[in-house]
Parts: C-alpha cells; sequence; structure tokens
C-alpha cells in the first residue's frame, strides 16, 4: 500500500478525484436538474453506516426509515441551491472553508519530500537537531542533612585542596544515593539526578579544577569536570523520522496560509467604510490586512 | 478559480522530483523492522529506572476541551510532554522544566471530534435546537459556557443529537493512533495509544482512562469503547476483553475521581442493583490494576471523615457532589469514593468472595484538558484553557450549579504518574502498570523505593534494591506465609532535586477484621531532623518556612532523602491487610503563591498558598491464604 501511494500516476489519479470533490463543492449539476442518481455505492454506505453503528442490519422498516430521510435530505439541499439559500449562510461558509483547509492537510501526507528538501530542513532548523551537552565529571556533596553550614564546609575544603588535582577531593564529603561521578552523561540524566540549576552551571564553568561551591536540591557541590562535550549535530540519518515529523507540521501550517496568500491574490478588495463612522486607524487596518499578503 | 486551483494543486504535487522515493522507502522498511523487533517482548528482571508520566491528558480532540477554548492538538500535546516550547490556546508560550518519559493522549472517546462537527454547523447538529445553540455560543465567544451546558446534557442524558457519529468516530481514532506512532519513540519518549472512557451516571463520574500495550497494528481497528448508551463499567471490561481475544492485544483500564461519583465509584453493589459477586472482584481487579488517585480535580488518597486520626488526611478534598454538580455529596458516600478506604473494603471483599475487586495500586496524572501536562505549582498551565494564566484565574468559577459553585483556586497543580521499569518502551511500562510497580506523586518527582517481606534485615538495607528483590516483592506485590514472623519493610525515599526536601515517610496500614470490621492506621517510620514522637503518638508537624512575600524556602528544615527498615509492631497473621507508603515534602508554594507574586494581586483568606506535596506507593498486600 505504501508503494503504491508513491506511485505518481497514483497521484495524479488523487489529484482528480480532489478536484473533482471541490468541484463537486463549488458547481451544481447543470444537466440533469431534476433527477437524482441513487447507485449501489449510496446504498452501500447507507447501510455499512448503519452497521457501523448498530453491529447489524437494518431491518425493512429501518431500512425505509434511513431511506426517506436521506432522499429528504438530498431533495431539500437541491431545491435549497436553486433558490440561492446556500448564499452568505455563516455555517456553509465555515464548513466548505474548513473542507479546503482539509485540503491542503491531505496534500502533505500525499507528497512526500525529496531528499534535498529534508536536507535544507533539517539544516535550517539545526538548533532543534543538537545533541545535549555531555560530561564526565566528579563530584563532592556537603548535604543540607549533616551540614549546619554546607556553603561554608564545601568553601573551606575547596580553598584547602589543591584544585587541580582530581585526586585531592574525590570521595569526599557526604554520600548520596546515587553515585559520585557521571560517565560521559547527557546533560538530561544528570539534570533528572541533580536539578536544573546545577547543570546550567556545569555549562559555564571551567574543567580540569575543582570548582564551585553549586547548590542543588541535595547540598552545595564541588565539581571536577575532566570532559565537557559541547551540543554538537545529530546526523539526519538517525533522526530522519524526527525530522520527517516536524517537516510535515510545519509544511502544513505553510501549506494552509500558501493556499490562504495565493487565493488571495486572486481576489481585489474594494474599501467602502465611512470615514466619520471609524477612525482613521481602524481603516488602516482594515485595508491593510485585506490587501496585504 | 477552477482552473487556478487545478494549477496551485498540480504546482504544490509536481514541483518536486520523483526520484527521491528510494530513500524514503529504506527508511520505512528500516523503521518497521525496528518496530517488530521490539514487539511482544516481554520486560523481565528487576525495575531499573523510574519513569515520569502522565497517563490522562486531553487535548482539542475532547469535545469538552475544545469547547472550552483548547486549540492544541495531539503534535502539540506530545511535542510539549517531550520539553519542547508550544504557545498555548491562550497565546502563552510554555515549557516544562523537566520533560515527561511518557503520555497517554486520553481523549474523550465520547464525541470524539464532534466539537469539530459543532463548530462547523454540521447538519446533522444544525437540526437540533441543541447543536444549534451551542454553535452560536461558540461563535460569539462564549465556548467555555458551551462546554458546560454540553457535559450536563451529556451526563444526565438530554442530548438531542447522537454524540458517535460512527465515521466520525472512526477518523478521529485514527488520528489519535497516528499521532502515537509518530511519536512514540522506544528508549527515550514512550506515547501510549489510549482513550478516556468517560461514563456518567446521572452525573456521578464513573470515568476510566483506557491504555493500549499495542502499536497500530491490533488498535487501529477497534473503535473506542462509548458510553453514552451503556455506562456499566463492566460493559466496558466485556470491550476490553473481546478486544484481547480478536487481537491477542494488552490493554487495562484506570479509573478516576472517585471523589466525584457520590459514592458509585466502589459501591458494595454493581450497577445492575446486584450484589457484588466472584466474578465481577475477578473481572474488575484484571481489568483495573490501578486508581489515579490524585489530579486537577482533587486527591482521592483519604478524607478526613474517614481518617479522623490522620492529619495529613484533608488534603486537597473535593466532596462538594458529583461530576457536574447535580447532587450534593453526603457523608455515607465517602467510604466508597477514597483510595484507602476502597483498599479496606476490598479486604472484606476478599473475605467474603475469595477474591479482592478493589486490588489496585495508585498514580497521579494531571487530567488536563490544554494539550499541556503540567504539575509543577511554579508551571501550571491548569486544568482548562481558561485558567491557564492571568491575574483573575484564581478567581473564576470552574463548576456552577443551583448546588454551589467550585472556583478554579480549588483545582490542584496534580499530579504526575511514577513506573518503575527496566526500559522506556510501551511494553515495559504498561507491564510495570499492569503489575502495580507504580507509584503516584502530587506532580513532584521524588523517587520512592517500598519492599516488603517476612525475610528482611536491617543489614539488607545496604543493598536495598538487590536484596528488595531477591528476598521480597517491591511495590504492588503480594506477601504470604508468615511462618511466625512479622511482615518487614525497606523504604527509600529520594527528593525531588527541585522541590521540597522530605518532611517524613509514613507507612499506612489497613486491615480487616474477624468480625468483618475493617480498621487502619498511619505510622510515622521515618522522619527529617531530630523530632521526637509526642505523647499523643504523634510526631510533632515541620515547620512552615516558605516566605509569602517572594516564594522562597528553606529546604534545611527538611531531609534530602529517608531510608528506612520497619517491621509491623501489630501484626496478626489471621488477616487480611495491605501497607503503603505515603511520604510528605515540607511546605513549599502552591501554584496560588505563585500567581499572587506573578501577577502582584491578593487572594482572598480561604485560599491556600502553600502545600505539602506527597507521593503514595502502590500497596503490599498480605494474605493469610
Amino acid at each position: 500500500m505504501k508503494q503504491l501511494l508513491k506511485e505518481p500516476l497514483l497521484h495524479f489519479i488523487g489529484l482528480g478525484l480532489l478536484i473533482f470533490i471541490v468541484y463537486g463543492l463549488v458547481a451544481k449539476d447543470e444537466t440533469d436538474e431534476n433527477t437524482i442518481v441513487f447507485d449501489s455505492y449510496d446504498l452501500n454506505s447507507l447501510l455499512s453506516k448503519w452497521e457501523l453503528q448498530w453491529k447489524r442490519p437494518p431491518t425493512e422498516e429501518e431500512l425505509k426509515g434511513i431511506l426517506e430521510t436521506n432522499i429528504k435530505q438530498e431533495l431539500f439541499y437541491q431545491e435549497a441551491l436553486k433558490m440561492n439559500l446556500d448564499h452568505n449562510d455563516e455555517i456553509i461558509k465555515r464548513r466548505l472553508s474548513q473542507k479546503m483547509e482539509f485540503l491542503s492537510n491531505d496534500l502533505v501526507s500525499m507528497q512526500p519530500p525529496t531528499d534535498e528538501e529534508l536536507t535544507a530542513y533539517y539544516s535550517l532548523k539545526m538548533n532543534n537537531y543538537l545533541t545535549n551537552y555531555k560530561y564526565t565529571l566528579h563530584y563532592v556533596n556537603y548535604s543540607f542533612d549533616k551540614n549546619k553550614q554546607p556553603f561554608q564546609v564545601a568553601s573551606k575544603a575547596l580553598s584547602q585542596a589543591n584544585k587541580d588535582q582530581l585526586a585531592s577531593l574525590r570521595g569526599a564529603g557526604d554520600p548520596l544515593p546515587f553515585p559520585n561521578y557521571f560517565e560521559n552523561s547527557d546533560e538530561l540524566s544528570i539534570r533528572k539526578t541533580l536539578g536544573s540549576s546545577f547543570t546550567d552551571t556545569l555549562r559555564v564553568i571551567d574543567t580540569n579544577v575543582w570548582t564551585g561551591p553549586i547548590q542543588s536540591g541535595f547540598g552545595f557541590h564541588l565539581v571536577y569536570i575532566t570532559d565537557r562535550k559541547q551540543p554538537a549535530p545529530i546526523p539526519l540519518e538517525q533522526i530522519k523520522e524526527r525530522v520527517l515529523n516536524d517537516y510535515n507540521y510545519d509544511r502544513q501550517l505553510k501549506l494552509d496560509s500558501a493556499l490562504y496568500n495565493e487565493i488571495k491574490k486572486q481576489y481585489s478588495f474594494e474599501l467602502d467604510l465611512n470615514e466619520e463612522e471609524f477612525d482613521p486607524e481602524i481603516i488602516e487596518l482594515v485595508e491593510s490586512t485585506l490587501k496585504g499578503t | 478559480m477552477r482552473a487556478f486551483l487545478y494549477v496551485f494543486l498540480t504546482v504544490i504535487l509536481f514541483g518536486c522530483q520523483q526520484d527521491k522515493q528510494k530513500t524514503n522507502d529504506k527508511a520505512t522498511s528500516e523503521a518497521s523492522g525496528q518496530a517488530s523487533g521490539t514487539q511482544g517482548m516481554e520486560s523481565t528482571g528487576n525495575a531499573t529506572n523510574v519513569y515520569w508520566g502522565d497517563t490522562h491528558l486531553h487535548t482539542n480532540l475532547s469535545l469538552d476541551a475544545a469547547l472550552g477554548g483548547n486549540t492544541l492538538g495531539l503534535d502539540e500535546a506530545y511535542m510539549f510532554a517531550k520539553g519542547e516550547q508550544v504557545t498555548s490556546s491562550t497565546g502563552l508560550s510554555a515549557k516544562l522544566s523537566r520533560p515527561l518519559d511518557f503520555l497517554v493522549a486520553a481523549d474523550h472517546s465520547d464525541g470524539m471530534g464532534l466539537f469539530q462537527s459543532i463548530e462547523a454547523g454540521e447538519e446533522w447538529i444544525m437540526n437540533t435546537a441543541q447543536g444549534k445553540r451551542w454553535n452560536s455560543m461558540i461563535k460569539s465567544g462564549e465556548g467555555a459556557e458551551a462546554s458546560v451546558e454540553l457535559i450536563k446534557a451529556f451526563s444526565q442524558k438530554t442530548m438531542d443529537m447522537e454524540p458517535n457519529d460512527p465515521e466520525l468516530q472512526k477518523s478521529v481514532w485514527s488520528m489519535t493512533v497516528e499521532a502515537a506512532e509518530r511519536h512514540n519513540n522506544p528508549g527515550t519518549f514512550t506515547a501510549f495509544i489510549g482513550y478516556e472512557w468517560t461514563s456518567l451516571i446521572d452525573g456521578n463520574n464513573m470515568h476510566r482512562v483506557v491504555i493500549y500495550r499495542d502499536n497500530k497494528d491490533k488498535t487501529i481497528n477497534y473503535l473506542p469503547a462509548v458510553t453514552y448508551d451503556v455506562q456499566d463499567p463492566e460493559s466496558l471490561w466485556k470491550h476490553l476483553s473481546a478486544y484481547q481475544e480478536q487481537t491477542g492485544g494488552k490493554v487495562l483500564a484506570i479509573p478516576h475521581n472517585g471523589n466525584l461519583s457520590n459514592g458509585l465509584m466502589f459501591a458494595e453493589t454493581r450497577i445492575n442493583g446486584e450484589p457484588l459477586d466472584e466474578s465481577y472482584a475477578k473481572e474488575r481487579s484484571k481489568w483495573e490494576p490501578l486508581l489515579e488517585v490524585s489530579q486537577t480535580k482533587g486527591d482521592g488518597e483519604s478524607h478526613p471523615f474517614l481518617s479522623p486520626n490522620d492529619e495529613f488526611a484533608d488534603f486537597e478534598t473535593w466532596d462538594f457532589g458529583n461530576l457536574d454538580f447535580s447532587a450534593v455529596k453526603t457523608k455515607d458516600m465517602l467510604e466508597h469514593e477514597y483510595a484507602r478506604s476502597a483498599l479496606k473494603l476490598g479486604l472484606k471483599f476478599k473475605n467474603e468472595l475469595g477474591t479482592n475487586p478493589f486490588k489496585f495500586g495508585l498514580v497521579g496524572s494531571t487530567d488536563s484538558h490544554t494539550s499541556l501536562s503540567t504539575a509543577d505549582d511554579n508551571n501550571f498551565y491548569g486544568k482548562t484553557p481558561h485558567a491557564e494564566g492571568g491575574a483573575d484565574r484564581w478567581k473564576k468559577p470552574f463548576m456552577a450549579s443551583d448546588k454551589g459553585t467550585i472556583y478554579d483556586w480549588q483545582s490542584v497543580a496534580s499530579g504526575y504518574a511514577a513506573v518503575w521499569a527496566r526500559e522506556n518502551t510501551r511494553e515495559a511500562l504498561w507491564d510495570a502498570m499492569k503489575r502495580k510497580e507504580t507509584y503516584a506523586t502530587t506532580g513532584t518527582r521524588m523517587t520512592v523505593r517500598f519492599f516488603g517481606s517476612f525475610d528482611y534485615n536491617q543489614d539488607d538495607l545496604d543493598n536495598l534494591v538487590d536484596k528488595g528483590y531477591e528476598k521480597g516483592v517491591p511495590m504492588g506485590g503480594d506477601i504470604s506465609n508468615a511462618d511466625g514472623k512479622s511482615p518487614s519493610f525497606m523504604i527509600h525515599a529520594v527528593m525531588d532535586p527541585e522541590g521540597g526536601s522530605l518532611d517524613r515517610v509514613q507507612v499506612v496500614k489497613g486491615w480487616a477484621n474477624a468480625d468483618g470490621t475493617l480498621g487502619e492506621q498511619v505510622y510515622d517510620v521515618d522522619w527529617s531532623g531530630d523530632r521526637k514522637i509526642g505523647s499523643n503518638g504523634k510526631l510533632p508537624a515541620v515547620p512552615n518556612t516558605v516566605d509569602l512575600e517572594d516564594g522562597s524556602w528553606d529546604n534545611a528544615t527538611g531531609a534530602t532523602e529517608l531510608k528506612t527498615f520497619w517491621t509491623d509492631p501489630d501484626f496478626d497473621p489471621a488477616m487480611e491487610a495491605f501497607y503503603y507508603v505515603r511520604v510528605l515534602e515540607i511546605p513549599t508554594p502552591r501554584w496560588t503563591l505563585y500567581d499572587q507574586l506573578k501577577y502582584n494581586i491578593k487572594m482572598d483568606d480561604e485560599v491556600p498558598l502553600t502545600t505539602q506535596e506527597r507521593a503514595y506507593t502502590s500497596p503490599i498486600w498480605y494474605s493469610p491464604n
């Protein structure tokens, strides 16, 4: 099925179908004004709709009922069109305009992007596709539980230590319920363990030296970063599906507004506003909204 | 005009080269190959990680959410849960401080997509007086009011229209399933396929969230159960059972808001009036392994009337009436609404029927109708779009009827579901939910371990996780064979690094006496500082250090972690019993205080400004046989 959906011919048929639907919406059948064609498709769709809802076929009486209802609706609909009752009807306007929006939605799923398009999109939105910071670090904890003034205790320990030597403070302080080092760890996992204010500080402090005190919910910490990897682009191949999702999401929004603007260009607006009734700023705003793109 | 459209659509469709399809084919087959690799895989071994999520979030596909002004769909809901910044329905920019690990977009199966039909004024809607009225209300900006009317009409069964048009349902369900497939990323983020079964019986809340373990292949052609014609949960269980039989898939349901059921959620009779029997008990405990115990519409762990000796039982209590406030609450209903009393009733039925119908573990979730899963008090976007933000949101009425008014300040920034599993996949997380290895929090992300056994000793604490699993069971498990010993428990709670420190760890015990009466006791088992249990048997409260002028507090009054070994001093091997853990944080600002500071306003005196966030674990059950 997926393969079929990618056939250009099928696109063409799909396109034809869309046009046909659009045509059906905007035009009425002018040849046989008083003939209603009721075919197998119509009957099947009535029956399957019933069965989907009630999990059984309708009885004769029920079938007669739904037929009458549907025929009445169709006839009234046709007559109403002839009488131009659809003109300037707010609800019909909304519905038809919504169907135009659905058209652009369908188009997105029908035409996947080319490699070039996806790569271009990926490059443009590169900031969304970076790895997190990664760290290899050791830290020590002066906990709120064990110290009355953990900041002072941590500061003192730092001032007395040989700051360049990892070994000078490694293993010092109070134990925590998780390891006192992270090895090539994603920033997110450190954030889950020690909180955001801790990881925010990690981004800016010097490496290969004991630094601190840095606060977390648990206490004050001294940190020795041996390796800090800056965010780097994740190769497109690894996240193709995600980029494709984002691409389609953006494209749908864009297509909708492109369709709107294209159609808008086909129309001209004539302003007929009473200058005494409205402020000049309001008239200007209306004018620029209607005529701008 | 038509010629122009033709040209325009052609340009869009064929403006791109055709030869790039191959790479896409390859990507598709690789992706599906991956999916089949994990499918049906059993997760084995001990749970190593706690995963955070929301099992209950509504998007604009939910009728009442859309009517209330929610314009954000499934994509936005997932993006937000994954930690991305989105713009809310009312134009606020919103971002979680930490992403979630999983999400269930649980839109109401009843009236799925109906809003879009009402808004569009489709013919079958406009043929009804109600439909016409709601359509014009939405157009004139009174969507929220229309939403309230609609919920009332639905719950009182006075809808003029068929809310579940099957074609509409089919198309909306496929949107739900496809979006979950798009955003599910095994190992990183789990997007469950699910929905909410929104049963109301005369306005009494019987809602369940339904969660599938399975992927699109099994779920896409199986439409959700709806409730407009049948509200009895037993009909839902039949529907779930038929799903499993027909597809070989797996599914579970999570009830919520017993506090709005006016005594119906844990009633002692079936909906048809018959007394509970063993078959009912088996079905219920099979399909409903969990209860959503805390959310925006109140906390459901305990009630002060039921637990007068528990000074923490009155937490964010909503005991005004039923869901649409068409009937007020009476005291006799309470026993059949709250988790603790229901767990106790379950023991009674175990003795009478041989099976415990109310044998459930606990999770929290938001039930937000904003597409934004927020449960942090300092980052709370409200229950509904009209309460996402603003200086006045606290005093807006959330629900009003002739019985009274509930205001938005009463809504709770709660909660999240914590799940112990080995990996972040649909299968592993669902299996953990099924075995109840979960706990609820009111939004905080504290880590809680809880193990029970007859064989632990104090030294096992040093190797709590390994020994916990090796010699006993984790939260959600069962113990028996006392063999002359008393059960002991190992508990380890670690604070949320971005939250308040810990006040105390408590064990809540419930039991069934031989004479059919039920008992409960709350034990303080570990706490911060050097407080002593008083002559009244109570541990003194921790001081409230919240500064109402700037929203700060002092974590030094609590503990960063509490770890303890506890043996039941009052154990009677002849009695059915359960034990669960409640962990309290020290007092921190409630969302109302953050609002007061942010907007520089003063709220009425009745509005609470501080809160004690907490966690509730799933119980461990003891049975003599």
